[in-house]
Parts: C-alpha cells; structure tokens; sequence
C-alpha cells in the first residue's frame, strides 16, 4: 500500500494486519527497544492546521524507528506565498522524502496530494473526512484494553457531522464487527448516516446503555459559531458525559477522547482522569500505531524521482 | 453561395424523414428530392441532419475563438452568454461590450444581463436599457436568495418581455447532501435548497405572470414544484445539464474537481425523476451550462475549486451515448431539448427543416465512436478519456459551412 487515505476504502485484513503491527510496537515502547530499520527513509510532517499530539506523535514515531524527520510550518512556509498543494509535492518529492505526514483543512487534500507524488502520503485528517491513524489508534486501545474489537459496544458521543475522528472511526469500527451507536444533537448528525451500519440514537442514555466503550468528541469552539447548537452549557446538560450517564454503561467500561479535551464540557472535569479513562493510553497507542503505519506503507518506486531525471540526461 | 444535403436523415423536432435539402442565400431553400447544381455537395448518407443547437446560457471564461470553435464543433450556432463576467455584464455598455467582442464569428452570441447591479442581489439593475441594446434575457446566476428581491425583480421586468433566468444557491456546500456526503466527509448542499427556490419562484412566477427559467434542475421535488406550478399556467420553463442525467452523486469518491458543479450530482433516484420528465417534456430543454475553467481552478483541493463543467462541445456525443443509446429519448426529442426548447426560452425563432427557416444546421454521423481526448474551450471535463459514440460533422451557420470535421 502506498498511501494511507482513509479507512472508508481499507479492507478489515489490512486494519488488522496494522493493528497486530502495532501491539508488536506498543510492546517495544514499553521496553524501550527501539530500532533503526526505517534509517534511511525520511518523514515529512506537513500541517495546513494547527496540532500538537499527532503530529508530535508521527515525529516519535518516525524517529523511534530511525527514519529522518523534518517538519514543515505552514504558516512560515511557501505555501503562504500561494504555493498550491501539488508544488509543495512535486517540491518535497524531489528532494527525495518517503513519508509525508500531513494535515489539511479541506476533505481530499491528502488524496490529491498521493495523485501527485511517488512519496506515501498519511492522512492526518483531511477536513470534515476522515483521521485514519486516529481511528487506528483507538481500535488498537480497544483492542489492548477488551482484547477484541468484535462484538465491543462503541457509543460515539458529540458533533459527528464535524468530526473527522468520529467518521474515521465508524468506516474502521463496523468493518471490523464492532455495534456502534452514535448519539448528538440533531443538528450534529450527517444525514444518511443511519444506512452506515450504525445505530443514531437521539438520547444519549440510548447509547450509552450496555456501552463497552464511550467516545466522547471534542466540541469545536470554533463551530459552534456556525450555529448548530445554542450553547455549550445546553449541549452539556443534553450530550456532556457525566459519572452519572457512564452508569448507563457496562461497568468496565472505558472511555475514551481524541483530544484536545474541553473538560467540562463534553466530559465531566473529573471523569475524564478516572480509572474508566483511557485518554492517556490512547496517546501512547498512537505513536505505537503510526510506527506500524510507517513499517506498512511504503513508496511503490525504489527509484527517486531526481534518480530518474539524472538517467534521463 | 448554395449547399445542397444530399441522402441525409433529416430530423426536427416534429417529423423525421429521408430528405435532400437545399440552403440559397442563408435560408433553407428547398426539402424533398433534389436534383439540382450547387456551390457544395454534402453526401449526408447515413448521417442525420438537424436545426443547429442552442445553448440557452454558456457562462464567460473563453475567449471568442474558443468559445465559437467549441460551440460550432459541438453543434450549436447560437449561444445566450451569462453575464457572470468580472466585472459582470449589469448594464447598457456591457450588453454592447459583449456583442461588439463577440462579433464577426460563426456562431450568433446572445449576451444576458445580471438582475442587479454587480450579481449583489440589492438593487435591480437596468434591466429596460439592457434589453433595448439586445439583452436577451436577465440572470444573477446563483446570486440571488431574498425572495422579495425576486418579486421585486420580476415586477419590474415584466415590460422587457425577456426570461428571468435563475439557479439556486450553493450554501457553501461541496455535493448533494445525503449519505455519499457523509461518505465521503464533503459538506452537502440540501435538495431543499433547490426545491424552496423553485416553488418560491412558482409563486412569484404566477403572480407577476412573468416568464422565470430554472437553469439545471436537478432533484425529483424540483420537477414535482415544476409540474404543479404548470398546471396553473405559469410561464415557467426549465433546462437540465446532460450531467445531472447521466452521472450521481456516488461518482465523487476520489475527490474529482471536474465533477463539482452546482447544483451538484444528485442521486440515482433524481436521474430516473429527470429522464422521465424529459421523455414528458416537462423540462424545455438541455443546457451545457458551459464554464470553462483554467487548470489553476481545477487543479487544486476540492473545496477550493471553482464549479463547473466545459462542455458545450460534448453536449450531443453525451446525448447519443447516454440517452438516445438507452432509448430514454428519441432523435425527435433532442432536437425539441437541444434547439427548439432552448430557442423559446430565449425567445428566438426556432428553426425547422423547412423550406424557408434560416439555415443553421448540423449534421451528425450517430454511429461514429471516439475517444474524447482534447477539447478546444478549458479541459475542465470529466467525459475526457471516455469513449463516446456520436460525432458532428458538419455545423452550418447562416447558410455557410462553418465547420467540418477534416476526416468526414
């Protein structure tokens, strides 16, 4: 596989060849055994949209395993003197970069990157589209922590329409035989998503019942402006994860956030530090995960663009 | 200068039959069994022969040339240009700029003139001294949104006697909205958009007794609104892209910025609804809706680049390998959508193979396939590298070959 876009066209084998990759990873973290297999491949990490964790997390990643790494500030960059998109792929592949990790505000920027360069593009979220690693990476923490994925009960909680985590997550979890229930307010629910193999329920209670894992989403300060509910204390008395709903799920159950956290808003100050959160674990997983992602994905040439243009001469 | 057509297969949009058919001095001349001198012999054998296309709105973006070189070798002679310039055509001068820019060409160029002042949807603009300067018809685009303004506007064109000409909004949205939005993580542009515009204008339509056209109707409740609306003698009119009735929403899974266009895919549910009502004629006619694009809007993300399809010179081949292959249309029935429907919404005298109707005709061969591999207006096209089956051969304009394939 060359590109990582998405999970919406991943088959459940290759999810699971990933995330069988990445308890082998995870166990290496933990023992601190690090190796240099990836040394001479070199990590791009290029982000249109502010992050700290993820992209924190491939660089880690990337080095963990030995590779080179240069990250690229948009906003410093030549992309604010109007560079498009393909440029700034056609620029860093003829500097010979393998793996571009990257980041961007519009749905299909990563696939139009990967039409566009040799070098293996991972999608770092796209838009309102899709955050394959993200998804991975909490399919890889359900995993550690159930030990299965088949069957769990997954409540995905919050602002869906907008939430790229959120679609990431159902493409992955339904594949992968999980029952997931999706609950927000009306306004937060893409239409036609109930013929996506998930349950829409309107109460939060609904999907939170006999819940093996409770997602909870990030409200988006910045969309809230568009709209779509009146207030955040309104959506907290409605959709906020309290200890009290939690009650309403199985009691191991665990819960879940991609992060950042607005505490005290979708998720209950205290909740979100107790014993049923994997928050934490989760960020772990992901630099366990984008080190499988790494060892999985490859360029499909081993001849560098400026290789060819030399022949050529 | 004389042409005679010989053993073609003459189609309008009432009769078809095998006919030869002489044009003197820019006018049909002559229909039936001809066997006289001419300055030019066309052996039409096995080709059809038809009134030459219109287009009844090609947004700006071309140059003269290319615009007359994609239109005639798309078949059409006659084209009514939105006024969706920068800046837009709003007034007196504009209409004579574009007639005067688009003068001395094969093809008869029409020029609209926008509903009000700079496509702002404000203030109305001068709409009387644009039509006596040759403004053939009145449009925002998709500018306008307050029904009020509409009413407004509707008013007070009534005198000019010319089509109001409308589309609906886009809302900031990237393709229909459904579940393939959601698929696809793209913001959707609700069919209810579409819907509220066209029964809005329905209303105000029959009330100001002016004639309002929807340009691309694309959803099944649009043409329910559409039929309804029909029943109580209103003067509203519709055309539709090829586009919306051969490819659905489900085709933009790899992000192709040549399908976004507005109003956008719909479903496969919407196809069947349009064919139908084409077959019934309740849409009046086919439009390109032509937008050619340069590569830098095209070739970029998605939500960045600019709507639109450059297609005015694919328009018939997609007709003959989608709609008359399938058998939803007859040949009697594109020559009603493509020239005598598109010709009456602009309020220009449609032509007929008949003796004395002005001589803009194409003839076409059906049977003709290739393979769409470059385009003389922007390549912005998602049919480029398909097969299509259907070729014109020759475009006659005003009684002159105005264009002809070389290898015919």
């Amino acid at each position: 596989m060359k590109d990582l876009l998405g999970l919406r066209d991943m088959s459940r084998t290759e999810i699971e060849e990933i995330l069988d990759e990445g308890l082998r990873q995870y166990e290496n973290i933990i023992n601190r055994n690090f190796t240099d297999e990836l040394k001479d491949r070199t990590l791009v990490t290029l982000f249109y949209e502010p992050s700290t964790r993820t992209r924190a997390s491939f660089e880690l990643a990337a080095k963990n395993l030995g590779a080179r790494v240069v990250s690229i500030e948009t906003s410093t960059s030549s992309v604010r003197k109007g560079e498009s998109l393909i440029d700034t792929m056609r620029t860093l592949e003829s500097m010979g970069v393998d793996y571009i990790a990257m980041r961007h505000p519009m749905t299909g920027a990563a696939h139009l990157a990967a039409r566009f360069t040799t070098a293996s593009i991972i999608n770092g979220g796209d838009g309102i589209n899709e955050h394959p690693t993200q998804a991975l990476l909490d399919m890889l923490t359900m995993l550690k922590e159930k030990g299965r994925i088949d069957g769990l009960n997954v409540a995905i909680v919050g602002d869906i329409l907008h939430s790229r985590v959120a679609r990431s997550n159902i493409f992955g979890l339904t594949k992968m035989g999980a029952r997931v229930r999706i609950s927000g307010p009306s306004t937060m629910i893409p239409s036609g998503v109930e013929f996506m193999n998930v349950e829409v329920c309107e109460m939060v209670e609904d999907a939170l019942k006999d819940a093996d894992v409770i997602m909870t989403l990030r409200i988006q300060m910045e969309r809230q402006a568009g709209g779509f509910i009146p207030s955040l204390s309104e959506y907290t008395r409605f959709y906020g994860i309290t200890e009290k709903r939690v009650g309403l799920a199985r009691p191991d159950a665990i819960i879940m956030h991609p992060g950042p956290m607005n505490r005290g808003v979708e998720i209950d100050y205290c909740l979100a530090s107790s014993d049923a959160s994997v928050i934490e674990e989760q960020v772990t997983m992901g630099v366990a995960l984008r080190m499988a992602v790494l060892k999985f994905i490859r360029r499909e040439t081993d001849e560098y663009p400026y290789q060819k243009r030399l022949c050529c001469r | 200068m004389s042409i005679l057509i010989k053993n073609g297969y003459a189609v309008d949009d009432e009769k078809e039959i095998r006919a030869d058919i002489l044009i003197e001095n820019g006018v049909i001349a002559e229909v039936g069994d001809i066997d006289t001198r001419a300055d030019r012999v066309i052996d039409a054998e096995g080709m059809i022969v038809m009134p030459a296309f219109v287009e009844p709105h090609a947004h700006q973006g071309d140059t003269p040339g290319s615009l007359s070189l994609a239109a005639i070798s798309g078949g059409y002679t006659r084209v009514a240009l939105l006024p969706d310039s920068n800046p837009p055509i709003d007034s007196e001068m504009g209409i004579r700029y574009v007639e005067d820019r688009y003068r001395n060409l094969p093809i008869k160029v029409y020029p609209m003139g926008s509903i009000s002042k700079g496509l702002k949807g404000e203030e109305l603009s001068e709409m009387g001294r644009m039509r006596s300067a040759g403004a053939v018809a009145f449009s925002d685009v998709g500018g306008v949104k307050d029904p009020m303004f509409i009413s407004k506007a509707l008013k007070y064109s009534k005198p000019t006697d010319a089509s109001l000409m409308f589309l609906p909004d886009d809302c900031g949205g990237l393709m229909n909205e459904s579940y393939y939005s959601t698929l696809y993580g793209l913001a959707g542009i609700p069919a209810e958009i579409e819907e509220i515009l066209v029964t809005n204008l329905a209303i105000l339509s029959i009330k100001e007794d002016v004639h309002v056209h929807i340009m691309d109707i694309s959803t099944e409740k649009s043409l329910e609104a559409l039929c309804q609306a029909q029943g109580k003698g209103t003067r509203l009119t519709s055309d539709v892209t090829p586009y919306h009735l051969i490819l659905d929403e489900g085709e933009l899974k790899d992000y192709d910025t040549n399908l976004k266009i507005n109003p956008p895919l719909r479903s496969k549910h919407d196809i069947q609804a349009l064919k139908e009502a084409l077959r019934e004629g309740l849409i009046d006619a086919i439009s390109s809706d032509h937008k050619p694009r340069p590569r830098e809007a095209k070739y970029v993300e998605f939500s960045k680049a600019d709507f639109g399809i450059s297609g005015i010179e694919t328009v018939f081949s997609l007709m003959v390998t989608y709609l008359i292959e399938g058998g939803t249309i007859g040949l009697k029935d594109m020559v009603r959508l493509m020239s005598k429907g598109p010709s009456e919404v602009l309020g220009i005298k449609p032509v007929r193979i008949e003796q004395g109707c002005e001589a803009d005709i194409v003839i076409a061969d059906m049977s003709r396939e290739f393979v769409l591999d470059k385009m003389y207006s922007a390549g912005n096209n998602p049919f480029i590298g398909k097969k299509l089956k259907g070729m014109v051969m020759y475009t006659i304009s005003s009684g002159e070959v105005a264009w002809e394939r070389g290898d015919a």
